[in-house]
């Protein structure tokens, strides 16, 4: 059974909104309307649940009782400033789906970037990646003669708190404890030789002042002379400043492994016709909803 | 229609009730401490009145919703007028308050299930495309009229409105959901957890997952969450 009611009226009614002709009209109704007490209930939690949400205070006064101690960070509250500063769109995905049914490439490819798992990265790294566009001197017998430019976007990985999806119920977080989501990644990263020679790259990578190590297949050579560095930094490696080199040479360069992982290491042991681009970059958690 | 008789049936009626009357205090911006004491009084009011045969029949929890309103509104009087909450000491009601009523303070079963209730409303305003969580916040928490909600959100009144009608629907929409479908999208949308981990946590194939999350977007289009 459905009130004649509707929820807005209730709501206003609950929140003491309503002009005192129509409050008065909704507590006639309340003796004979069966479904709408049970509807101002409804409204009426809902109404204390939200503002205890945003008040961490009438929250821990809602719950405390002896035993059941509300921890202030258990629930951690939000603020509408919290609110205000996000860009939250879960609906992109699915909408996007259906622009690529039929809205083409564009569509599609704007509902991807709008996921937010996607646009915050590429919003934060937008600016940041201006400080990472390095230019490279005319290289020595380099790959090309002309000046190259890597340009960078930053490491983005994010280490979601999960604060709330255990089965028992919200769990305390303390701060040592975060929660990482076998999350993210993404750098990106192409360099652009001014040669039409065939090159080879490789990457390397690790936290400065830790030896670096090779990332496998983690530059692509492309057409143009473009290469393109993607890797993933996993959920158990350390945060921090990160060292980043880049080595591209001629493809029909016969350096070894150890070869190129002393030049990686250290520009002295610079190999013949290999240019090496060394960047740091920072991985940081990034805390949602804390 | 609930006519009661006997302190079990209060005791399941408060229980049930009481934090919605509550709510209707504190959304009447009257301090949490002294909803409480005003819930109390009431549902002692109703109870001796109805003991003394002066309520034969009680209509819960209608009834106890149009005593909350008018105490509601007596007491922001009084706030008016003394510039205080005050708590009135010489209430018969009160004094004549029988010892067997169930207090209608939460026991800690009640604050679990609140604790819960209150965990699930944080992460279904996270899980919310942000102007509508934004629009939640400013108008029915902090009480902003739409045009000072638009202006620090940057938009026109006119689509404060449409936002807080959206959010409305998103809200009720992700509550009402299947368990295991909320579960999911809140893991996704409020947790910002990755499909791997979601799909591991909760035994899904992530063809399992998409479809749910499918099912779910359609779902809060189809209750009028999505603009």
């Amino acid at each position: 059974m459905t009130s004649t009611v509707d929820r807005d009226t209730v709501r206003r009614y609950v929140r003491g909104e309503l002009p005192e002709g129509e409050a008065a009209r909704l507590d006639a109704a309340l003796g004979e309307d069966a479904t709408l007490g049970e509807l101002m209930a409804e409204v009426a939690e809902e109404e204390l649940l939200l503002r205890a949400v945003f008040d961490p205070a009438l929250a821990a006064g809602l719950l405390d009782e002896p035993g059941v101690q509300l921890q202030p960070t258990e629930i951690p509250g939000l603020s509408a400033d919290e609110l205000l500063a996000r860009s939250h769109d879960p609906d992109a995905a699915y909408t996007g789906a259906r622009g690529g049914e039929g809205g083409g490439l564009l569509a599609r490819a704007w509902a991807w970037l709008r996921q937010p798992r996607v646009m915050a990265p590429a919003l934060a790294l937008a600016g940041a990646a201006v400080a990472l566009v390095v230019v490279l001197p005319p290289g020595e017998g380099g790959p090309g003669t002309d000046p190259e430019v890597v340009a960078a976007a930053p490491l983005y990985r994010a280490a979601f708190i999960e604060q709330m999806s255990s089965p028992d119920g919200p769990r305390v977080q303390t701060a040592e404890e975060k929660f990482r989501a076998p999350n993210t990644v993404g750098l990106d990263l192409s360099a652009v030789p001014a040669t039409d020679d065939p090159l080879q790259a490789h990457v390397f990578t690790g936290p400065v002042g830790a030896p670096l190590a090779p990332r496998a297949e983690a530059a692509e050579l492309q057409s143009g002379g473009h290469v393109a560095v993607r890797f993933d930094v996993g959920p158990d490696e350390p945060l921090g400043s990160w060292a980043l080199v880049v080595l591209v040479g001629p493809a029909a360069s016969a350096a070894t492994p150890a070869e190129l992982a002393a030049y990686a290491a250290d520009d002295s042991a610079k190999l013949d016709g290999w240019r090496r681009t060394v960047e740091e970059f920072e991985v940081q958690a990034l805390d949602i909803g804390g | 229609m609930a006519a009661v008789g006997d302190p079990v049936a209060w005791g399941e009626i408060i229980a049930r009730y009481n934090a919605a009357i509550i709510g209707v205090f504190v959304s009447h911006r009257i301090p949490l401490e002294r909803g409480r004491e005003l819930a109390q009084d009431l549902w002692i009011t109703l109870y001796t009145k109805h003991e003394a045969g002066k309520l034969p029949y009680l209509r819960l929890p209608g009834l106890a919703f149009h005593h909350a309103r008018l105490r509601a509104l007596d007491e922001l009087r009084r706030l008016k007028t003394r510039n205080e909450v005050a708590l009135d000491p010489t209430s018969s009601d009160e004094a004549a308050a029988p010892r067997h009523l169930p207090s209608p303070l939460p026991s800690p079963t009640d604050a679990v299930v609140g604790r819960r209730q209150l965990a699930l409303t944080r992460r279904v305003l996270l899980s919310m495309p942000a102007r509508q969580a934004q629009v939640l916040a400013l108008v029915r928490v902090q009480g902003l009229s739409h045009r000072d909600a638009a202006e620090q959100m940057g938009v026109k009144p006119q689509r404060s409105k449409s936002l807080l009608t959206l959010a409305n629907k998103r809200l009720r929409a992700i509550v009402a959901m299947t368990d295991p479908m909320r579960e999911a999208y809140l893991m996704v949308h409020a947790d910002g957890r990755q499909h791997g981990a979601v799909c591991l946590e909760l035994g899904l194939t992530r063809t399992e997952l998409e479809a749910l999350l499918q099912e779910a977007f359609h779902h809060i289009k189809k209750a009028g969450g999505v603009g």
